[in-house]
């Protein structure tokens, strides 16, 4: 399947010139752009280590047994590739009131695809109910990752939490996870699974979707406002000062979402499905090489 | 105040109008159910509004009811009046309106019924608010829409012109619709013959029959001569004297050349022609009646005293076949060869005054409904009774025969033998020339100038009988028919009626839309110069002895509707109005939509 039309040209040129990185250094399983735990080969000095039979005598620093007449063994930093985790959410919400939410979704999720394949980085893909634990890596990558998406739909049924949970169960490396949602549940829940992926050792990075009626509904006199995802019904009599109620509350929910964020190392990213594709990627995705 | 509807009627359609406002905003005011992505900001809000909206009225459902309630109105015609008294006159400003009153007053029955106008106002509408007049000539028009101040008519009403009028008063109430609120009084030589109100009258100065004189038209004949019609609308007989002037072309115009008078006699009633011979080059001629000695006993309007009439160039004679078959079957056609034209009898109907064109006219087979203004020969036999009705007679015997009459020259009784004869009751002024069983079946007579033969028995096809005497006796009767003319059948003219006195000239002043007054009027057109002779005659208007009755119009009950009164100013307002706030109405919920 090919990319979205809002790949343009111009937006891969911009994404060639960004890159994910880690804020921290994961342990990789082939030689790639980041720096590993491990100490090997390399360019970067890590430290030295006292000689033991069997190492390799290339590695001796002989300067060093010069000056101490001692064996010291120089060892440099391995520069490894990163597992990137993305964890898509793909509730009724996300599909409600249009398809926009999750097209959203799927453009940043292959703009992260795009940015991994240029890495050479593994990608592993969670959306529940459809994929759990799936793993990307090539040159096709990211129209492998599109051909998926494109089959992914929304279902009610699934139960995100154990998906979510059982894809990280079988993850022997952690890595950098992007977790795109509207974070519009239950604060509970989503905490939980905050904590589910932070108990992985990940460096956890949250994409907040949103409509811009989501940020402002429209006015109307009398609704009942049905929940896409629970049926929930709830009765309400807008007026103009329910709206700015509702617009203080909205804050207080963001504002208590990027608070709980700070607390846990947990990079978070709102946009809104309004904005340009690029804006976001620029803001939202790795940094300029 | 006095408010009212012109259609009540649509009144009706408030009740489901209104019935769907509030079903269309009872239904806006329902909860709307609407699927959102999460409830979780929804379930923080207060769903009940607050103590001061809760109190805000629902405004746009009294703005939408204030609207439909101004379309409403616009459509039932809602008006309204300030309080005060309001006249509606009709003043009938005809041209029998122009009659003389009475012998002993010189003043004509306009002026009486304006004076009466005046009284009426000083005696019935003191405190009067405004005053609407209508006139009915030319034809019926209102001075303005709505009511105007005494003072601003009362200067006008001094200039009301009798004239002539397109419908009769009559008519024109026929087609009014008028309700009893109304104070109307109509102004006329008419009576009334149905009750009267208060607020709600004929008015009249006439009381009885007058005399009065008219020339009804002016017919140039073939030889050199013209024919003054002259209608006596009298219940004596009279003898007066008519005028006739005549005008020749020149650099300047027309200009008269010669005057002639004739005196004439009339009896009660009774249509009189006057034949004058004039010169070849006599383009115009314009006959009156003298003046002189006349009183207005027995002519009461005087502008009906005079006609005109133009003479056209010479044409070649023609002669008309009034007939179902065929030019060819007829025979006619050699003894009026390149002159006979043929005409049906239902177009011959459909166009009467054409005859006048002709110095001829044969009917074959056909009786007209009146006598033409041209020489003419009736043949009767089977045809359908018109301003003769015809008796048939089987195997007649002739009872008379006139030697002296020409049209039997060369024939004699025994020449004849009739299978079927249709006989006819002929006016006095012809002369019987065969009768049989002492019925006419052939006569000739004169009506003026104009010379006809009643023929009671086949004459058509002339070419197939075997009848020699037939031929012969259709030859004498055309040579008869023809007979005066020096130069046969070589002029033809127009019938015109009654013209137009210099004073009704200022009803161009004061209407604006008289077209052209009576008189002879030259038009130039591509180089060439014409002349139109326009006349106005009506019978109608000239009969004074008949004293006409009228109905009121009937008042419309239970309904404040009237033609007469413009009741609905406020409808163009109230529409426009009613778009303006719908208008608004758009771009406030517009704007509301765009701001949320």
């Amino acid at each position: 399947m090919p990319l979205p039309e809002s790949f343009t040209p111009q937006l891969l040129r911009q994404l060639e010139l960004q890159q994910v990185k880690a804020r921290k250094a994961f342990l990789g399983s082939r030689q790639g752009a980041h720096y590993s735990p491990k100490r090997g080969h390399g360019i970067e000095f890590s430290d030295f280590r006292q000689y033991q039979p069997g190492d390799d005598l290339r590695h001796i620093d002989w300067n060093l047994v010069a000056r101490s007449e001692r064996f010291y063994i120089k060892r440099f930093r391995e520069e490894q590739d990163l597992l990137v985790h993305l964890i898509l959410d793909n509730s009724a919400s996300m599909f409600n009131p249009g398809a926009a939410k999750w097209n959203r979704v799927v453009e940043l999720a292959l703009a992260i695809g795009y940015l991994s394949s240029m890495q050479q980085d593994r990608l592993q893909l969670a959306v529940p109910g459809h994929f759990i634990g799936k793993k990307y890596s090539g040159k096709n990558l990211v129209y492998k990752l599109a051909d998926d998406l494109n089959l992914v739909r929304s279902n009610p049924t699934v139960t995100f939490d154990a998906d979510l949970k059982l894809s990280f169960t079988a993850t022997n490396f952690p890595g950098v996870a992007y977790y795109i949602s509207d974070f519009l549940d239950d604060p509970e829940k989503i905490k939980a699974n905050f904590q589910t992926l932070l108990a992985r050792n990940l460096d956890l990075r949250v994409i907040q979707v949103l409509t811009p009626e989501e940020k402002l509904p429209q006015i109307g006199t009398k609704m009942i406002a049905i929940d896409s995802e629970t049926g929930q019904e709830v009765p309400l009599e807008v007026t103009a000062s329910s709206l700015v109620e509702y617009q203080k509350a909205f804050n207080a929910h963001q504002k208590d979402w990027q608070e709980y964020a700070y607390q846990r190392q947990i990079a978070w990213y709102s946009c809104d499905t309004s904005e340009k594709l690029a804006d976001i990627c620029r803001s939202v995705l790795g940094v300029s090489k | 105040m006095n408010l009212g509807f012109t259609a009540p009627g649509f009144l009706l359609l408030a009740f489901p109008a209104i019935g769907f406002l509030i079903f269309a905003y009872l239904n806006r005011g329902q909860a709307k159910r609407q699927f959102v992505s999460s409830t979780i900001i929804f379930k923080q809000l207060k769903n009940r509004p607050n103590v001061r909206e809760k109190v805000k009225l629902p405004w746009r459902f009294f703005y939408e009811l204030l609207l439909l309630t101004l379309l409403l109105l616009a459509i039932a015609g809602f008006y309204w009046q300030s309080p005060g008294k309001y006249w509606q006159v009709i003043i009938d400003n005809s041209l029998s309106l122009s009659a003389v009153a009475d012998a002993s007053s010189s003043r004509n029955i306009l002026a009486l019924n304006i004076a009466q106008l005046k009284n009426d106002r000083q005696d019935r509408f003191k405190n009067l608010s405004g005053i609407k007049v209508c006139l009915t000539a030319p034809s019926f028009q209102c001075w303005s829409e709505g009511f105007e101040s005494w003072e601003a008519v009362s200067s006008k009403l001094n200039n009301i012109p009798a004239i002539p009028a397109n419908d009769s008063l009559e008519s024109v109430l026929g087609s009014l619709t008028i309700a009893p609120k109304v104070n109307l009084t109509i102004y006329s030589d008419y009576l009334s013959n149905s009750r009267q109100s208060n607020n709600f009258r004929l008015s009249t100065v006439r009381t009885g029959e007058l005399g009065n004189l008219a020339i009804t038209e002016i017919i140039s004949r073939p030889n050199h001569t013209v024919s003054v019609g002259i209608q006596a609308f009298v219940s004596t007989p009279i003898q007066k004297k008519v005028k006739l002037y005549s005008l020749v072309e020149n650099s300047k115009g027309l200009e008269v050349a010669e005057i002639k008078e004739a005196n004439f006699k009339a009896n009660p009633e009774e249509k009189v022609f006057v034949d004058f011979k004039i010169f070849n080059n006599i383009r115009a001629v314009i006959a009156e009646i003298d003046p002189a000695g006349i009183s207005s006993a027995i002519d009461a309007i005087s502008a009906d005293n005079i006609s005109y009439q133009v003479i056209n160039q010479q044409v070649s004679a023609a002669v008309l076949l009034v007939s179902k078959n065929s030019l060819a079957e007829s025979g006619l056609e050699a003894v009026f060869p390149g002159k006979l034209k043929l005409l049906s009898p239902e177009e011959y109907q459909a166009v009467p005054e054409d005859a006048q064109k002709y110095s001829l006219i044969i009917f074959d087979n056909y009786i007209p409904s009146k006598f033409p203004s041209s020489n003419h020969l009736i043949v009767a036999s089977n045809a359908e009774p018109g301003v003769l009705e015809t008796t048939l007679q089987r195997s007649p015997k002739i009872t008379s025969w006139d030697k002296e009459s020409s049209l039997l020259r060369y024939l004699s009784p025994d020449n004849f033998s009739f299978k079927n004869v249709w006989s006819a009751k002929l006016p006095s002024w012809f002369q019987p020339v065969i009768t049989s069983n002492n019925q006419t079946i052939l006569a000739t007579g004169f009506q003026g100038p104009i010379r006809s033969i009643y023929w009671g028995f086949p004459l058509l096809p002339l070419e197939k009988s075997n009848n020699q005497a037939l031929a012969i006796l259709s030859l004498n009767a055309f040579k008869w028919l023809e007979e005066e003319s020096q130069s046969p059948l070589s002029f033809q003219g127009e019938t015109l009626a009654y013209v137009l006195k210099d004073q009704q000239l200022e009803s161009e002043k004061i209407n604006g839309n008289w077209e052209l007054a009576a008189g002879i009027i030259q038009s130039v057109s591509e180089n060439k110069v014409n002349f139109i002779a326009k006349n106005f005659y009506s019978e109608e208007e000239s009969n004074l002895l008949a004293v006409r009755k009228i109905a009121l119009p009937i008042l419309t009950r239970n309904s404040d509707k009237s033609d007469l009164i413009n009741t609905n100013p406020n409808l163009n307002q109230l529409i426009w109005l009613a778009w303006l706030m719908l208008l608004a109405s758009f771009f406030i919920w517009r704007k509301g939509k765009a701001k949320a």
